[in-house]
């Protein structure tokens, strides 16, 4: 018997493995052998190929309930209950078979009609039902009736849709700049302000106004020629200036 | 105007229309009352079924909409090269059933009868515009309501919810016909 492997991702969940048990063995839905059927439903998920948790456990829950069905039929009933108070424990369980299986049925005719009606096409409103004036219309004449908020709300949808289009990914890439200052010209320049004083503060070398590429670059720049040795930096104490010396 | 002149304006505004359009809607462009207007879709609808048309006119809902003639499908598909549309799968069915009868239905009221988690495929029918969320259930947790669209209609030809197929039916003719049998 173990040789055999299922699948259970061929049914769609507890109940329609359920159906396949009752159908396959001929079972009167009204009067389930609850052992038989328990005993299969475990068998077949012993048998399963998945030990996928979340696959089995969807099958688990029921294997729980038949068991608890199973053992409430097997206890002893008192004779008092036996004839009118007594509900079959299978009583729920064979509801939601059978309420279930109609919904199987139905969805088998909305199958049937969904193959029907695939056949009929629709057009889809391409022109706005606008009507087109044939000569220019007077601009106050097209804009009757058009409040400014309906302009602005237009305005706003428009807006929207162009956001939801555009690739939020591709459009964090913003304009390519050419790199207007490189490493090399920015340590001539501050040579060059070297040169005019041999001492200077860490901001002088910034230019006024300076676009933030070039603070970069002139602090790039700053960093390499302390690594050659061609300046250091003096501070004499926490927060005083920075300054810049030339070594000669 | 003749009726038979305004029934050709009922045709060119269901052609240019491209969605459902009321009766109200119709009847407020051919300038009639609603029963005359009805009378005039119907009118059309029918000659379009008898002279084998390419077109074909549906109610949906008390609305109306022009569609093309499902004889006319494979010539269609082929020259347009459409793309073969994904029909649903059993799930989807199941859960869309469950839908259309219980509406408005909470997704917990899906899963106890399928038994199964519905979260896939409530989404699957919302994104494609079959089902629509129908306000919250008053009850702990206020769970949101779903409901059955105007698409949904259309997609299975039912003109209103009343026409779905009889619940008990399928299982009452399967007795029906064991007895006819014997």
């Amino acid at each position: 018997m173990g040789s055999i492997t299922v699948r259970l991702d061929a049914f769609e969940g507890p109940f329609d493995l359920l159906f396949h048990l009752i159908e396959k063995n001929k079972i009167d839905i009204y009067d389930i052998p609850i052992a038989k059927l328990t005993e299969q439903y475990l068998d077949f998920l012993e048998q399963a190929e998945e030990r996928d948790m979340d696959e089995m456990s969807r099958f688990l829950v029921m294997a729980a309930k038949l068991l608890e069905i199973k053992s409430r039929m097997l206890l002893p009933r008192k004779k008092m209950q036996q004839e009118e108070d007594y509900a079959d424990p299978r009583e729920e369980l064979v509801e939601k078979l059978l309420e279930y299986r109609k919904f199987k049925e139905i969805s088998k005719s909305f199958k049937e009609r969904e193959d029907i009606w695939a056949k009929r096409l629709f057009k889809e409103t391409d022109v706005p039902l606008i009507v087109t004036a044939k000569e220019p219309m007077e601009p106050t004449a097209f804009l009757q009736g058009l409040t400014m908020e309906d302009i602005y709300r237009t305005f706003e949808e428009v807006m929207k849709k162009r956001r939801l289009k555009t690739d939020t990914v591709q459009n964090s890439f913003q304009r390519v700049e050419k790199d207007r200052f490189t490493i090399q010209e920015q340590m001539e320049y501050i040579r060059d302000v070297l040169k005019m004083s041999p001492q200077t503060t860490f901001e002088a070398i910034f230019r006024k106004g300076a676009a933030k590429m070039e603070v970069v670059v002139t602090f790039l720049a700053l960093l390499e020629m302390m690594r050659q040795r061609e300046v250091i930096l003096i501070q004499k104490h926490n927060f005083d200036a920075i300054l810049i010396q030339r070594v000669s | 105007m003749l009726l038979t002149e305004l029934e050709a304006v009922i045709e060119a505004f269901l052609f240019i229309s491209g969605e459902a359009v009321s009766l109200g809607e119709i009847a407020k462009v051919v300038e009639m009352d609603k029963a005359t207007t009805k009378a005039m879709i119907g009118s059309l609808a029918n000659k379009y079924e008898t002279d084998k048309r390419g077109l074909r006119i549906i109610e949906l809902d008390g609305s109306y909409q022009m569609c093309t003639a499902p004889e006319c499908f494979d010539y269609i598909r082929n020259a347009m090269q459409a793309e073969e549309r994904q029909g649903l799968t059993q799930p989807l069915l199941e859960t869309l059933a469950i839908i259309a009868y219980k509406q408005p239905v909470t997704k917990a009221q899906i899963e106890e009868i399928r038994g199964v988690n519905a979260d896939h495929a409530v989404n699957k029918l919302l994104e494609r515009g079959l089902i629509c969320e129908a306000g919250r259930q008053d009850s702990p947790g206020k769970p949101i309501l779903f409901e059955t669209t105007k698409a949904f209609l259309r997609y299975f030809g039912f003109e209103t919810l009343k026409q779905l197929p009889d619940m008990g039916g399928s299982l009452e003719k399967d007795s029906k016909t064991e007895s006819e049998g014997l």
